[in-house]
């Protein structure tokens, strides 16, 4: 625990060394970062040593906070969930000190980003471990409000303050929720921490659904699950780069681990939880995938994948309680296992993706993908560390996005006969298997469109590949992506021990699988290097680049002519219609001499759609009560202070 | 014999079916067609020629351009060292590997895809668009049809999927494996681009789905991906060709000789379908394949009522 003190302790101070040396600006952001990364350092090496003997650690400090004693605790899941946090708060760190530099943004934008930054992460740091629910709410609402500051840290921009007052009401709204399930488990359990309160609700509790419910909706709201994640795309597309990765990437994690937390407290869940969860999960993974298609603004396109893979971890979530609630241990083990090992693979390539997209939206001031072309030519690096971070997150052999959606499919797979599960588990197979075909899409899209061909609407002269301090943290992500893919067995002890806490009591042999895919690949990898080495080497002796592409007949095909991203994503689209709430205005060429014409095609998210004019409408209800019921007449008024006083006279006296 | 020559041995008959397997497709619709056609090798000496030119890239082109036909000569390869071929057990097994048989073939068709972006060219992103539009489709059949093999077997490893079980299958469960077949010829069909889907030999690059992806590549580029899309093809008539195949004899040589004219036989098949069926709209393509869904979906529903 002593480490994971020296980490806070020199997370927290990072945070006010720029406010400190204002005038050395230059210097204190250095020293900053690289205080931020020495307690990163300390908290790594605290999770490290965690995981060899894996025994929750429980600290009781001797004062309280708020009435309550000031408790922390840390077991398997908070020691996973300190990884991705602190991998990922020190590369964007790294990443900011080129990217929110003072020589871009000017001395106060940069320590008032620092200091946000620092403290954001601080209080991540604090939620995972705190275990007092006063210290662990106060860790929440921190960190929710200091996600606004970051994601409105821009004043002039009013698209991002718009996201940022959306975000903040969400957040809230989702904060009520969680009031309300730790204010019923103090009123009917009488415990006052969440490691008191382990499988302390049973299934006839009547308050046992209210309180998943609740929690489910508190930390769903903040996860991104559907129907709930209406504030995430626009957050994620105007906050800047390396706070979207922050956000993406570990942010909305601690909106799992919360759900996770809730579903410790029941001892035998019913039935229809983990049905509802899965179900949610197939329907997060679909939306968000096939919305993200229609997007053209990368960072929108970016967010919506967060909530295709909070998607894909949900319905590992789900299969981990149907195995609770059926008492299947193999079901709850690959369930559990593939869903939080997604959780730490989702944390690195989409922050790996954010970074190499925000490398290009710096060089080229716009986040429309029809304008890009031909960027890998330029800067081959930024290109290099995308396609890493695609082929990751669309789940294809061999990097680490594979490994985590192989455990879910062998899970589903081993026990799709097991009689009850076998819609729910058929379903999940043909979800995450249209899930993964569809984002493989979706990235060829952006891939396709934004690195290779021609540039569109942009000019690659006089860009250069970005700087150092950009690339140094994509290398490190990509390295790390590459490693967990192809070695995905050395995080079998970290699932394992995660997968004991919540029940699992089959040995660790079972997850030796991971171990079989190495297996593979080590038969595969030589061969594939011997081949494409040989055949490198013998071919590119032998090219000459020296013509265009061939036009089809045409000598010179305007760059225009090139198919565009949304050409490309278009016929797809077609067939999930349904979804989109389109507009698109077709033109009609006439006369002889037909005028230019242009041509528009929107698809735009449904279910936003569907919540606003929710919204509205309830809105506009309330609107009208109000004027009916407050309309202005003295003498109705004082007839509702006359029917008040009968109403109570009447209570008081019948009961 | 030695373990290593034994799978060399298998590899080298795996490549020459493949070409072999081309060549019985042009020859089948040449018959049909009232023609003689072209030599039945006639895939291999294409291949060398085209391995012989030199290579002449757009000035648009990168690195990634290579990806597309390296891969796509290497993941069949791999995906075969995982299927059993006559009565030799495959090289890698384990529990769960059809799995990454699938996603090794998405990994191809991303490098696919991406190289035919990478020229700028209109129309191969046309064909690209078209590539990942039936994937998303294609894939579930793929997805029903393992499982339904899962259950039969009683496994996970590929090598069981498509192993000797089919015997005692063919008798108790026939009709759920004939959908089975089904369904793998029409992914078969639609992933190598033969004709209801696709047709590689029309002179409009408008109309076509893969062949208009490899406008631009030439020489030994070409010659690659002219050689992994017969090893592809080849894979997958293998497979369906252990299912028809209920019976081994255990010897090596007639095995070997037995799958392979099987194969030959589902091959063959593929020939006849192209001579009789025109290929179809590029609309009516989704109506096909989700129809071969509701099938395969059926078998499924058949094999659970059993096991009740």
């Amino acid at each position: 625990m002593i480490l994971l003190y020296f980490s806070l302790f020199f997370i927290f101070i990072s945070a006010f060394i720029p406010i400190f040396f204002r005038n050395h600006i230059a210097m204190s952001e250095k020293l900053g970062a690289l205080l931020h990364i020495i307690g990163a350092l300390f908290g790594l090496g605290f999770v490290i040593n965690f995981f060899q003997n894996p025994i929750a650690l429980h600290v009781t400090f001797p004062f309280s906070l708020l009435g309550q004693t000031l408790v922390l605790h840390c077991d398997a899941l908070s020691a996973f969930f300190l990884l991705s946090i602190l991998l990922i708060s020190s590369a964007s760190c790294l990443y900011g000190l080129s990217y929110y530099s003072y020589e871009h943004r000017g001395v106060r934008a940069s320590w008032y980003y620092r200091l946000l930054f620092g403290l954001f992460t601080f209080s991540m740091v604090l939620l995972v471990i705190s275990d007092s629910f006063m210290l662990f709410l106060l860790a929440w609402e921190m960190m929710s409000l200091l996600a606004y500051g970051l994601i409105s840290i821009d004043e002039d921009d009013k698209e991002a303050n718009e996201a940022g007052f959306i975000y903040i009401i969400a957040t809230h709204t989702g904060v009520i929720a969680l009031l309300g399930v730790f204010g019923l488990l103090y009123t009917y359990f009488g415990v006052t921490t969440l490691s008191a309160s382990w499988h302390i609700i049973d299934q006839n509790s009547s308050v046992a659904s209210i309180i998943f419910l609740l929690g489910l909706f508190g930390f769903g709201l903040k996860a991104g699950i559907f129907p709930l994640y209406f504030w995430l795309p626009s957050a994620h597309a105007n906050a800047p780069v390396s706070v979207s990765a922050l956000l993406s990437g570990v942010m909305i994690k601690m909106g799992i681990f919360g759900i996770l937390r809730i579903c410790l407290l029941f001892a035998q869940p019913p039935h229809w939880w983990g049905w509802l969860l899965f179900i949610i999960g197939i329907i997060s993974g679909l939306l968000g995938v096939i919305y993200a298609i229609a997007q053209h603004d990368i960072k929108r396109l970016l967010a919506y994948h967060s909530i295709e893979n909070i998607g894909i971890i949900m319905i590992g979530i789900g299969m981990a309680m149907l195995g609770q609630s059926y008492g299947n241990q193999s079901l709850m083990l690959f369930g559990i296992a593939g869903a939080v090992f997604h959780v730490l693979n989702h944390s690195l390539f989409k922050p790996l993706l954010f970074y190499s997209a925000g490398s290009v939206i710096e060089a080229f001031h716009t986040r429309n993908i029809a304008a890009f072309g031909g960027i890998l030519r330029v800067m081959p690096y930024t290109a290099l560390f995308f396609l890493i971070g695609a082929v990751a997150i669309v789940g294809i052999a061999p990097l680490n996005g594979f490994a985590s959606e192989w455990l879910l499919y062998l899970g589903m797979f081993k026990n799709i006969f097991a009689s009850q599960q076998m819609i729910i588990l058929l379903l999940g197979i043909l979800g995450l298997a249209t899930i993964g075909t569809l984002a493989l899409a979706c990235f060829i899209k952006v891939f396709g469109a934004t690195f290779l061909g021609t540039p569109r609407d942009i000019s690659l002269e006089g860009i250069h590949e970005s700087s150092r301090w950009m690339l140094l943290p994509m290398g490190v992500i990509a390295f790390i992506c590459i490693v967990l893919g192809l070695m995905p067995f050395l995080m079998m002890q970290m699932l394992f021990s995660v997968a004991v806490l919540f029940g699992v009591s089959t040995p660790e042999i079972s997850l030796l699988a991971l171990q079989d895919l190495s297996e593979a690949y080590l038969y595969i990898l030589p061969l594939a290097v011997v081949v494409i080495t040989v055949l490198w080497l013998k071919l590119s002796k032998k090219s000459s680049k020296c013509v265009g592409t061939w036009g089809c007949g045409y000598h010179a095909p305007p760059k225009r002519a090139q198919y565009t991203a949304g050409s490309l994503a278009q016929m797809l689209l077609e067939y999930y219609g349904w979804m989109f709430k389109g507009k698109r205005h077709l033109f009609e060429i006439s006369g002889l001499f037909p005028k230019s014409l242009n041509f528009h095609l929107h698809f735009d998210d449904k279910n936003i759609a569907a919540l606003n004019f929710m919204g509205l409408a309830i809105q506009s209800f309330a609107n009208r009560l109000r004027a009916f019921v407050h309309n202005g007449y003295m003498g109705l008024y004082v007839l509702y202070i006359l029917a008040t006083l009968i109403v109570m006279l009447l209570y008081v006296s019948f009961l | 014999m030695n373990i290593f020559w034994q799978y060399a041995l298998i590899f080298a008959v795996f490549i020459a079916l493949s070409l072999l397997n081309m060549g019985i497709i042009t020859k089948v619709k040449a018959f049909f067609g009232g023609r003689k056609g072209a030599p039945v090798l006639q895939k291999l000496y294409d291949i060398i020629k085209l391995w012989q030119k030199d290579i002449t890239l757009s000035t648009t082109t990168s690195w990634i351009f290579f990806a597309g036909p390296f891969l796509s000569v290497l993941v069949p390869l791999i995906a075969f060292a995982m299927v059993p071929f006559g009565s030799v057990h495959a090289l890698i097994s384990f529990e769960g590997d059809f799995i990454l048989f699938l996603y090794l073939f998405a990994l191809l068709r991303f490098f696919t895809v991406a190289s035919a972006l990478d020229t700028g060219s209109s129309f191969e992103g046309m064909g690209g668009a078209r590539e990942i539009t039936f994937s998303v489709l294609i894939e579930p059949i793929l997805f029903v049809c393992f499982i339904i093999l899962a259950k039969i077997s009683n496994s996970l490893a590929l090598e069981n999927l498509f192993g000797i079980h089919s015997f005692t299958s063919w008798t108790h469960d026939s009709t759920v494996l004939t959908i089975v077949v089904f369904s793998l010829f029409v992914v078969m069909l639609a992933e190598n681009s033969r004709v209801p889907f696709d047709d590689p030999n029309t002179h409009l690059e408008l109309t076509m789905v893969h062949e208009v992806m490899v406008l631009d590549h030439s020489g030994p580029l070409l010659g690659l991906i002219t050689l992994g899309s017969a090893l592809k093809l080849t894979l997958f008539a293998l497979l369906i060709s252990h299912l028809l195949l209920p019976l081994h004899t255990d010897i090596f040589w007639l095995d070997l000789v037995l799958s392979a004219f099987v194969s030959m036989g589902v091959v063959a098949c593929v020939g006849i379908c192209e001579s009789l069926i025109a290929r179809l709209r590029i609309v009516a393509i989704k109506n096909i394949l989700l129809g071969t869904f509701v099938i395969a979906l059926f078998g499924i529903i058949m094999i659970t009522r059993q096991s009740l």
